[in-house]
């Protein structure tokens, strides 16, 4: 890890997964959302962001994260947030209520299976 | 064959003239067929070996012989006398030669004397005694009658030479008829009149030759040497044609005392005139050398004036001990300033207006004889005129000796070198504000201030070899993003703007791909591509991490850093790179090194190691002894005590940086770190925090959510820290028995968070994250507590 984050894109057609590694706070938040944003093609009906290798997020992040969920609901896109069970983070999404809001799974896959299960072909 | 020819053409032209000359003066002869009182032979056999060379003689010899063969002689007679004939004009051309400067003889009187001596009187007796004796042999004279025939043979010739031959010399030098308007009309009056005065003298009127000396002198004044023997041939020729009529002053009681009389006027005439305009012809051309000479003194003269006018150097010349100024020239007048004339004043009077040169130093020069040189005499022409307009001159003061030894006067010459004063000046202060600028950059592009890392002390110190001029020496420290700390060092070949600009651009970019996350050797090859032809640096880049204990590093030609561990042992970490635009780039090998706990990396530029006469390797011996003896005392001042003694008293040959860092070990109960309030400090916190609590064991889940707490707390601090001046945030921290508690301080207002959004967020997540958080606003700023339990495992 050199830089603070970094964003890495894979499309799958149906939706795209967004790996963001490092840490997120004040310095990059907006930098991010940016990525985050432009990581969805128009055909994508639904985005997933892995949190798997995230380090630290605070509410700058959530807020980032929430921001992108209300962004891409006006075009019809779906956020599905991959935290495994054993992240740190758990407590503070926990703490601002983003797992009850969101949903959360614990793999890609598992967010994978969800995708399919809400827009079945 | 041609030389041959011409010369049978000449002994032809010779003999003919030769022979006609003869046919003419034997119609003289009166005492004897073969002897004449003019014989003009006799001169043009003279004048012809004087002229052509003794090679004539045979056109000589042939004349004479044809000559008396066709008189009364038999041919044993007339070989004789021809013999007789050529003997004379070989003797005589030959005495003139060697004793009377040849065809020049009649250039000066001396000469004409000897002329007449030699080649009339001494060679003709040859040719009466040879052509007399001839005729008496051969019965054609009587011996009896010998001595009156070889008189008058004699004087005949004597005259024939005396007439003929500098006439025909005098002619055939200068041929030409030279004469101007009014020399022709002179020239004939003086012609109508001489024939007057002969026809009275030689026509029986009155019989007083003396009446034509005055022509013949008139002649000699205004004519020259050749007019006058021309004037004396004529008058000659007329009187030979009186006498033999029985007409004029010359006709005596018989034939020969008439002839005598004739031969008398003809020799005097021509050994007196000739000599007389001679010497006015001498005298006339010392005249025109004295006037040529004269007038190229004059143009010298007028030259010199010319240069000392126009030369840009004052010029006088001052006379005797009160220096009563002899000569000055237009530029010394107008630099003392003087409107009078400056000739007959005394040097203190004149130069009292503008001071330049002081009567003392006259006196010095003047008395002691010594030259003296005052260099670059500022002159202000007016008291009131700006100083940077005066103008400046060295002064060159020399003794000129006196006439009669001694010192006569003082020769004093003031050389203007105000525009070499004025480009010096440009000069200097350009090189002036060349440092200046050089300066400016050098301490704009080192850092101000170093970061302040928790549980990381850096330092550093700048020591320049000469207070003037300005290295390319650098470095800096970079807390990266991901809390590891890079140290550079570098060295930019050459001094001055130049090299401090290239400073600049490296670390610029440096902090630019550190930023970025590049590695050492990567970031070294990133510099590489940066440098222009001809530039040349070497760095040294070191990244420590204080979490893994390791050290990755590159060098680019630089020397190696010095690493002390707390055992006190020492080791180089050394780089195997090319200086940075070093033509043949092969990439730069990053190495990686463990750094205990404690362990001092030092990082400088050579001129801490180089010395005269010391190797490289004594150099860094000589480092390593003087960085062990340095570290007791305090951290800040470690760079500067390890340069005082590696450099022992010594001023460095080149620029010294050096760079400090100990890989510190944090205090496990107690955290203090006080950052700027800028949003880069939030991950320097995160880092520092992590560290801390990484190190006390504690459980991951309780460090997050302490990481959390204190980034929210110092998230509101900085968003809310005004101005971009220095606004600081303190974070302190205590771990005691489990209880963690932290106190996050500002030193503006605290502002409560306004809008719902995150700011009220942000304060839920630390109340929900923490066991207690407590807000304390004061005058001077706000402090927020935050505290509560952490799981720590216990060592097994």
């Amino acid at each position: 890890m050199k830089t603070l984050a970094t964003v890495r894109i894979a499309a799958h057609g149906d939706y795209s997964v967004a790996s963001l590694s490092g840490e997120v706070d004040l310095t990059n938040a907006a930098g991010i959302e940016t990525q985050l944003l432009d990581s969805i093609p128009n055909t994508a009906r639904a985005l997933i962001i892995d949190l798997s290798k995230t380090t630290y997020l605070d509410s700058r992040g959530v807020q980032l994260l929430l921001g992108v969920v209300d962004r891409l609901h006006t075009r019809r896109q779906r956020v599905y947030l991959v935290v495994p069970e054993e992240s740190v983070l758990r407590q503070l999404l926990g703490i601002l209520s983003v797992t009850s809001a969101l949903g959360v799974e614990g793999t890609v896959d598992a967010a994978a299976e969800r995708i399919r299960s809400d827009f079945p072909p | 064959m041609h030389r041959d020819r011409g010369w049978l053409v000449t002994i032809g032209i010779l003999a003919i003239t030769y022979f006609a000359a003869a046919r003419l003066g034997l119609t003289l002869a009166v005492v004897h067929p073969s002897a004449t009182p003019v014989w003009p032979p006799t001169g043009i056999a003279l004048a012809s070996i004087l002229l052509l060379g003794f090679r004539v003689w045979p056109g000589v010899f042939l004349g004479a012989f044809l000559a008396n063969m066709a008189t009364a002689g038999t041919v044993w007679t007339s070989l004789g006398i021809a013999a007789g004939n050529t003997l004379e004009g070989l003797v005589g051309a030959y005495l003139v030669t060697k004793y009377a400067r040849g065809v020049e003889a009649f250039d000066r009187p001396q000469d004409i004397f000897k002329f007449g001596l030699l080649a009339a009187t001494l060679s003709t007796t040859v040719s009466a005694t040879v052509g007399v004796t001839s005729l008496a042999l051969g019965g054609v004279a009587r011996w009896s009658d010998f001595g009156p025939i070889w008189l008058t043979w004699w004087l005949g010739d004597a005259a024939g030479a005396l007439v003929v031959a500098p006439l025909l010399i005098l002619w055939s030098r200068r041929p030409g008829l030279r004469w101007g308007r009014e020399q022709t009309l002179e020239r004939l009056v003086f012609l109508l009149a001489l024939l007057a005065v002969a026809w009275v003298v030689f026509g029986g009127l009155f019989a007083f030759v003396y009446a034509t000396v005055p022509f013949l002198v008139w002649a000699a004044f205004r004519f020259g040497r050749r007019d006058t023997m021309t004037v004396i041939a004529l008058l000659s020729v007329i009187a030979i044609w009186a006498t033999l009529r029985g007409l004029g002053p010359f006709v005596g009681a018989t034939p020969n005392d008439s002839l005598l009389l004739l031969q008398a006027f003809m020799g005097i005439m021509a050994m007196v005139m000739l000599p007389l305009a001679a010497v006015v012809t001498e005298r006339a051309r010392a005249e025109e050398d004295r006037k040529q000479l004269n007038a190229a003194l004059q143009r010298e003269r007028n030259m010199l004036q010319e240069v000392l006018a126009r030369v840009p150097t004052a010029v006088v010349l001052t006379w005797g001990p009160e220096h009563r100024i002899q000569y000055a020239n237009e530029h010394a007048a107008r630099l003392i300033g003087s409107s009078g004339l400056l000739s007959g004043r005394t040097a203190g009077e004149a130069f009292s207006g503008a001071l330049v040169v002081v009567p003392e130093t006259l006196d010095r020069v003047f008395n002691m004889g010594e030259s003296v040189r005052l260099e670059e005499v500022a002159i202000i022409a007016e008291p009131s005129s700006n100083p940077q307009e005066s103008h400046h001159y060295t002064f060159t003061l020399t003794r000129v000796p006196g006439p009669h030894g001694g010192s006569g006067g003082v020769l004093v010459v003031g050389v203007d070198m105000t525009n070499e004063v004025r480009s010096r000046r440009r000069l200097e202060q350009e090189l002036a504000t060349e440092h200046y600028i050089a300066g400016t950059l050098q301490r704009t592009l080192l850092p101000a201030r170093l970061p302040d890392i928790a549980g990381l002390p850096v330092a550093a110190h700048y020591a320049p070899a000469t207070p003037e001029a300005v290295g390319g020496d650098w470095y800096d420290v970079l807390v990266l993003p991901d809390g590891r700390v890079g140290l550079a060092i570098g060295d930019v070949a050459g001094r001055g703007v130049g090299s401090a600009a290239i400073m600049g651009r490296l670390r610029h970019a440096l902090r630019a791909y550190a930023a970025e996350g590049h590695g050492p050797g990567e970031l070294l090859g990133l510099l590489a591509n940066l440098m222009e032809a001809d530039e040349l640096a070497t760095v040294f880049y070191l990244i420590v991490d204080p979490v893994t204990w390791t050290a990755h590093y590159a060098s680019a030609g630089h020397p190696p850093a010095l690493a002390i561990e707390p055992n006190g042992r020492t080791r180089f970490l050394e780089g195997s790179g090319l200086p940075l635009g070093a033509r043949f780039q092969r990439g730069y090998k990053e190495h990686l090194a463990a750094v205990e706990p404690n362990t001092v990396l030092i990082l400088y530029t050579d001129g801490l190691i180089e010395e005269p006469d010391v190797g490289i390797e004594e150099g860094l011996r000589r480092l390593e002894q003087a960085a062990t003896a340095s570290l007791r005392g305090s951290w800040n001042d470690l760079p500067k005590r390890i340069t005082t003694l590696a450099l022992q008293g010594r001023t460095p040959r080149d620029d010294v940086a050096i760079l400090t860092l100990q890989v510190g070990v944090l205090d496990p109960r107690r955290l203090h770190l006080r950052l700027p309030a800028v949003p880069s400090s939030l991950p320097q916190i995160r880092h520092t925090f992590r560290r801390w609590l990484g190190q006390t064991k504690t459980d991951p889940d309780d460090i997050f959510a302490v990481l959390v707490a204190v980034g929210e707390a110092c998230t509101n601090v900085i968003e809310h820290a005004y101005g971009p001046g220095d606004a600081a945030l303190e974070v302190e921290g205590t771990l005691v028995g489990g209880q963690i508690s932290i106190a996050v301080r500002d030193h503006g207002a605290w502002r409560t968070p306004r809008d719902g959004a995150h700011g009220g967020r942000g304060l839920h997540v630390m109340q929900r994250l923490m066991d207690n958080v407590e807000i304390q606003a004061g005058t001077g700023g706000t402090t927020v507590r935050l505290s509560r339990r952490v799981r720590q495992k216990v060592e097994a």
